[in-house]
């Protein structure tokens, strides 16, 4: 079965075989084979090698704990992970999950790059969400006081010029 | 020492790793807590570590653990006798104070009055220069835009626009130039009000290069005030700390005794009891210091200090609210070998330390530090409040194994699915300026801008990835029995002394 990855903004396949507690994978072209023990932690045992690796499943997301360090993966369908469409810069979405403190703009403004569009807080911080270039603003989807998600829309902009 | 307090129960009103050291402190003398908690931390850890729990409002701060109505209703329905306010919150909130008073309550902290004149910064400039403690340049006044425009011209850039209620580093901006003034007053005074309840904002010289170091007091009823050394807490980002330590390896024996003996002074000014802090800019280059301000409560970093004098400062406060008088002498006092302490906060250091939120879906703890921790297995780390999540603490002979032994601890530490500052902290740890103990208040901004985790993924983590997607079913039934019943973290509480060790 063929597996893959992001992770830091890189994709990562994996091939595995599988029989029972001992598996054969061809990551990158390269042949690896290991002892497999489920549990947590999870022992794998590579060229005689134990490692340890703790690790959390929610979805997609895998968060794994070896050598001291942590790393948070997502399975992805494979192929190529999409990329920045084109034109997502014009979608400013939110960085984290908060709260709207503050709307400063209004649909059909024009905006400076670097004006300030939205003020959102979490955790007693304050986050200014900017214009990237000078731009139109064609939509505002918040509005002061709402909760909103990670990566939730926030405010769409369009090319000053109209173009 | 045998207690007789002479109250029946102590209400904690703050919530994370603050309230569970709190209840901790309770349970060793003997002493029923109450906690408090909103909507969103309704099961939070500090809920179960105390002896009773009571519900005071909704997620939002201002409705809950900012509500001083609210935490009052909560100590009269549990019949709590005293209240513990921990640090941020209402800490430092003087009327909260003289509310639990007239509410005829012990308040587990300095009097109001002195909560009061160290809260009001143009007071305590005043006094402290009446005591002969140095302060820095700087304006408090009537703060509309333009009064403020006018004293930053007289007192030149860079400044400081800050919060003149609270502290902590919140509704803080430096301004480097006339420009950018108008928009830092702004959005300082929104954060201050967002987390004061106080508006209010003053003005301060900014040195550009400085140490953070501050000393912990403690005084008694009767009169009797010592000091607990220093801290050094140079290491911060976006001005609030990240790493402190104990000693500071800035200070030599008579900068310290200069520094301890100024909080002293500080403390005695404004008849100062119970446990606070006298923090201090310090220039590295003349190794002039001046005052910063003085926290009136109980300090995030007091584990340290706890470490090496092997004074558990939590348990003085609540002797020191009944009254008892501090049975230790200042000559007794002794700074034992080097403690450091780390703050695991929910952000990620390579996006502006942006805060993370998400479930603790794995959490292990290492085996030979002090945890400080408001979360376990399973709790909901949520974006209302600060994103601090757990404190390591070590203690060791001397700094440079102190710092192994902080490494060691950050690498043994599983802290999994939220997002979090463990891997940074160790860079901070490994860097060479660190290790020699010269940095400065600005170092992680200069030195770690931009800094990213090592993005090379080894391959037992994408084969471990892939295993566990093969057999789903076996892997997850392993991790439902490894819920160990004999594991020290199975027994609800996290948190352990480390003074003995």
């Amino acid at each position: 079965m063929k597996f893959h990855y992001s992770y830091r903004g890189q994709t990562y396949a994996i091939e595995l075989q599988s029989q029972d507690e001992h598996v054969q994978a061809v990551i990158n072209d390269q042949r690896v084979e290991a002892d497999i023990q489920y549990g947590q932690p999870l022992q794998l045992s590579m060229a005689g090698q134990p490692v340890q690796i703790a690790w959390a499943k929610d979805g997609r997301n895998l968060w794994l704990h070896v050598g001291g360090r942590s790393y948070h993966l997502q399975r992805t369908a494979g192929g190529r992970s999409g990329g920045q469409a084109a034109g997502a810069e014009r979608s400013l979405r939110a960085p984290m999950p908060g709260q709207v403190r503050k709307v400063l703009v209004q649909p059909g403004q024009l905006v400076a790059a670097g004006a300030v569009l939205v003020l959102l807080e979490a955790m007693k911080m304050e986050v200014r969400i900017t214009a990237g270039q000078p731009a139109k603003v064609a939509q505002v989807a918040v509005s002061e006081g709402q909760s909103v998600d990670k990566d939730q829309l926030l405010v769409e902009l369009e090319p000053a010029d109209g173009r | 020492m045998n207690l007789s307090l002479p109250f029946s129960s102590v209400l904690i009103a703050n919530r994370g790793e603050i309230a569970v050291r709190i209840a901790q402190a309770c349970k060793k003398l003997g002493l029923p807590s109450v906690a408090v908690y909103s909507e969103a931390d309704a099961g939070a850890l500090h809920t179960q570590v105390a002896d009773e729990a009571v519900s005071i409002g909704p997620a939002a701060a201002r409705q809950s653990y900012l509500d001083v109505a609210a935490v009052l209703r909560g100590a009269q329905q549990t019949g709590a006798g005293a209240v513990h306010p921990g640090y941020g919150f209402l800490a430092e909130n003087a009327e909260f104070a003289q509310a639990v008073l007239d509410a005829g309550l012990v308040w587990v902290g300095p009097p109001p009055a002195a909560m009061r004149a160290m809260g009001d910064k143009a007071r305590a400039r005043e006094l402290m220069l009446q005591a002969g403690v140095p302060v820095l340049p700087g304006y408090q006044g009537p703060d509309s835009q333009a009064e403020l425009e006018a004293a930053a011209a007289k007192l030149g850039y860079p400044l400081l626009v800050k919060a003149a209620a609270g502290g902590g580093g919140v509704g803080q901006r430096v301004v480097h130039a006339g420009a950018e003034l108008a928009e830092a007053i702004a959005a300082a005074r929104r954060e201050a009000a967002s987390a004061f309840g106080d508006e209010r904002l003053m003005l301060e010289k900014y040195l550009a290069t400085a140490r953070h170091v501050e000393v912990q007091v403690l005084g008694d009823q009767h009169g009797k005030l010592l000091h607990l050394f220093e801290r050094e807490c140079s290491l911060q980002r976006r001005r609030q700390k990240v790493v402190e330590e104990t000693p500071s390896p800035l200070l030599d024996e008579g900068l310290r005794a200069a520094m301890c003996q100024a909080a002293v002074d500080a403390a005695a000014a404004v008849d100062y009891t119970n446990a606070g802090t006298v923090e201090f800019l310090v220039d590295p280059v003349t190794r002039e210091f001046y005052f910063l301000e003085m926290n009136t409560r109980l300090q995030v970093e007091h584990p340290v200090t706890e470490l090496i004098t092997g004074v558990d400062i939590v348990e003085w406060q609540l002797r020191i609210a009944a009254g008892e008088p501090l049975v230790l002498e200042q000559s007794e006092l002794a700074q034992r070998g080097h403690a450091i302490e780390c703050r695991i906060y929910a952000e990620d250091p390579a996006a502006s330390f942006l805060p993370q939120a998400g479930e603790v879906l794995r959490l292990q703890w290492p085996s030979l530090a002090r945890v400080d921790a408001g979360i376990a297995e399973g709790s909901q780390v949520t974006v209302h409040y600060d994103p601090m999540l757990a404190k390591l603490s070590v203690h060791a002979a001397d700094r440079s194994a102190a710092i192994v032994a902080m490494r060691s601890a950050l690498a043994e530490t599983v802290l999994l699915g939220v997002g979090n500052n463990i891997d940074f902290l160790q860079a901070v740890l490994a860097d060479p300026a660190v290790a020699a103990g010269d940095f400065d208040t600005q170092t992680i901004e200069r030195a770690f801008a931009g800094w990213q985790p090592a993005a090379e993924l080894p391959i037992e983590v994408l084969l471990a990835a892939a295993v566990l997607e093969l057999q789903p079913a076996a892997a997850e039934q392993a991790s439902a029995a490894s819920a160990d019943p004999y594991s020290p973290w199975a027994s609800g509480s996290r948190f352990r002394m480390g003074g003995g060790q």
